[in-house]
């Protein structure tokens, strides 16, 4: 689907190059998330991704083209879900997604219906121009599913969302995914990442620091450990150790016996733990 | 089908936007002045307010919808839709020329009241309006702000302009004749008949005109787009 090879990009206004050597290769049907903080270069590789910065180092092909070569007919199969939303502010929701939807080939999907899965239909004929920016963001998404594209390109696709609507955003996300899609998804949210993504790439200063799935990245670096508390002269202690060895653990097994133990949890690391033990960054 | 699509789009735009209502305030404006104007020159006057105004209006109008298109973060949408460069800018131009035929023909018909050739009128001033407002398309491609535009707009805009006024106004050289805005006017004053019939030359001049326009234009237009589509919002 789409196969990256050692690409570099400067833009004319910058000094250095702002993505620095990216490799990577998506399958058919993925959820594919980059992951990483504000100003990583998430959407500058997704500009790259979607043909919109070509003067890039490197190869970079989606769907079978070298992405600098794409012709017009090429969006026909691609959705963009854009980071700001771009919409004609005097036109009614809907006179917007039929004005954009006419210039597709394709057969247009029940645009109403899409409109009631993201809560606008009773803003269906509102003028954009009055629409808050989350009411936008669901716009946007709407826009590029409606031509039924085989490639989604979602750039933080939940940001500025309420978790409501986030939610039903992600799980419209997931549907896509089960009909086929293959999708690109930038976030700074971990939480998206890890439910969403097949696999997630960690992008840190325009370089990937890991790819992997988001339980493997998960389960690397530290293992697991077990807190847990038992009653002692009348008093609450903790102790820690690692889940592997909890079984062996000689202190574990006297209060287990013993019956005093209060309470008992495992610590995972969170994907942003195992991102900051690699890339030395948080995501905020 | 797709340029049929984005050329409703637009007129719909000119709809919402107010363009018609403007072209038909200021069309109405001009037929009240020729309502007043002495009858030996009516013919003349209606030929220079349809050569400056309805025919080159749109290339003003054309760079305000590319800067408002823009503020709106349109043209990030625009470069990643399958809609041809080449069908968004004759979209742009035609669908203006479309405003400008109806407004030179409204004022010719209830300005004038006089049997002219109305088809060619409308050719004339469809053909000439499509050739301007590719010109100004370009111009506002380059253009930072309304002002920016205002101000780069000045030299190209008395290049077009001045050669036809002096047509229009009876100078005669070789150098006036390749201005599509001499073209114009000449063929605006056939068909008023107040000019000698238009060689094939002055057609030659707009289509080699809008040849130019669009070729350099289809360039043009997504590389600008390009550039502002890595701007932040
Ligand atoms: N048009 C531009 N010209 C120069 N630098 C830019 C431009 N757009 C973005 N940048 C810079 O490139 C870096 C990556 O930006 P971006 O891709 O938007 O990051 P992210 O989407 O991960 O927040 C940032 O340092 C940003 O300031
Ligand atoms: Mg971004």
């Amino acid at each position: 689907m789409i196969s990256v090879q050692d690409v570099y990009l400067k833009y004319p206004a910058a000094k250095d190059d702002t993505i620095q050597g990216i490799s990577f290769t998506v399958e058919q049907g993925e959820i594919f998330g980059f992951l990483g903080p504000s100003g990583a270069g998430k959407s500058t590789l997704q500009k790259i991704l979607t043909g919109v910065l070509r003067q890039y180092r490197g190869s970079v092909r989606v769907l079978d083209v070298e992405i600098n070569t794409r012709k017009s007919s090429f969006y026909e199969n691609i959705g963009v879900d854009f980071e700001f939303p771009n919409f004609y502010g005097k036109f009614t929701a809907l006179e917007n997604l039929r004005g954009f939807a006419s210039l597709y080939s394709a057969k247009i999907a029940d645009i109403m219906l899409l409109l009631e899965k993201v809560g606008l239909h009773h803003d269906a004929d509102k003028k954009v121009g009055k629409y808050s920016k989350g009411m936008k963001m669901r716009l946007g998404f709407v826009r590029c599913l409606m031509h039924n594209p085989k490639l989604l390109f979602l750039d933080e696709p939940t940001s500025g969302l309420d978790p409501a609507n986030a939610r039903v955003l992600k799980d419209m996300i997931l549907e896509e995914k089960t009909r086929g899609k293959t999708i690109i998804l930038t976030t700074h949210n971990m939480h998206d990442a890890e439910e969403l993504c097949d696999r997630v790439a960690f992008i840190v200063d325009g370089k990937i620091q890991a790819i992997d799935t988001p339980h493997a990245l998960r389960q690397s670096g530290d293992d697991t450990t077990v807190e847990y508390s038992f009653a002692k002269n009348r008093q609450e202690s903790k102790n820690i150790c690692l889940l592997s060895e909890l079984g062996a653990s000689e202190d574990f097994r006297t209060v287990l016996d013993a019956g005093t133990l209060t309470r008992i949890h495992s610590k995972e690391q969170t994907l942003e733990d195992v991102f900051i033990a690699l890339t030395g960054r948080s995501l905020q | 089908m797709r340029f049929f699509s984005a050329l409703k789009g637009d007129i719909r735009y000119h709809i919402k936007y107010g363009f018609y209502f403007l072209y038909m305030f200021i069309s109405a404006l001009y037929i009240i002045g020729l309502f007043m104007c002495p009858y030996e020159y009516k013919g003349f006057a209606a030929s220079i307010i349809i050569l400056t105004d309805p025919a080159m209006l749109g290339s003003f109008f054309i760079g305000g919808i590319w800067l408002l298109e823009r503020q709106e973060g349109l043209h990030r949408f625009w470069g990643i839709s399958p809609l041809k460069p080449l069908e968004y800018v004759l979209s742009k131009a035609v669908s203006l020329a479309f405003i400008s035929a109806l407004s030179a023909v409204l004022i010719v018909a209830i300005g004038l009241q006089e049997t002219h050739n109305y088809l060619l009128l409308t050719a004339s001033v469809f053909m000439g309006s499509v050739v301007f407002n590719i010109i100004g398309l370009i111009i506002a491609s380059y253009a930072r702000s309304v002002n920016h535009y205002m101000l780069i707009a000045i030299p190209p805009v008395t290049l077009l302009t001045v050669p036809s006024l002096l047509t229009a106004f009876g100078s005669i050289h070789p150098l006036l004749e390749i201005s599509p805005g001499t073209a114009l006017w000449r063929m605006i004053g056939y068909s008023l008949g107040i000019a000698d019939t238009p060689v094939l030359w002055v057609w030659g001049v707009q289509v080699l005109f809008a040849a130019l326009g669009l070729y350099y234009a289809n360039c043009r237009i997504p590389a600008a787009m390009q550039t502002e589509g890595n701007q932040k919002a």
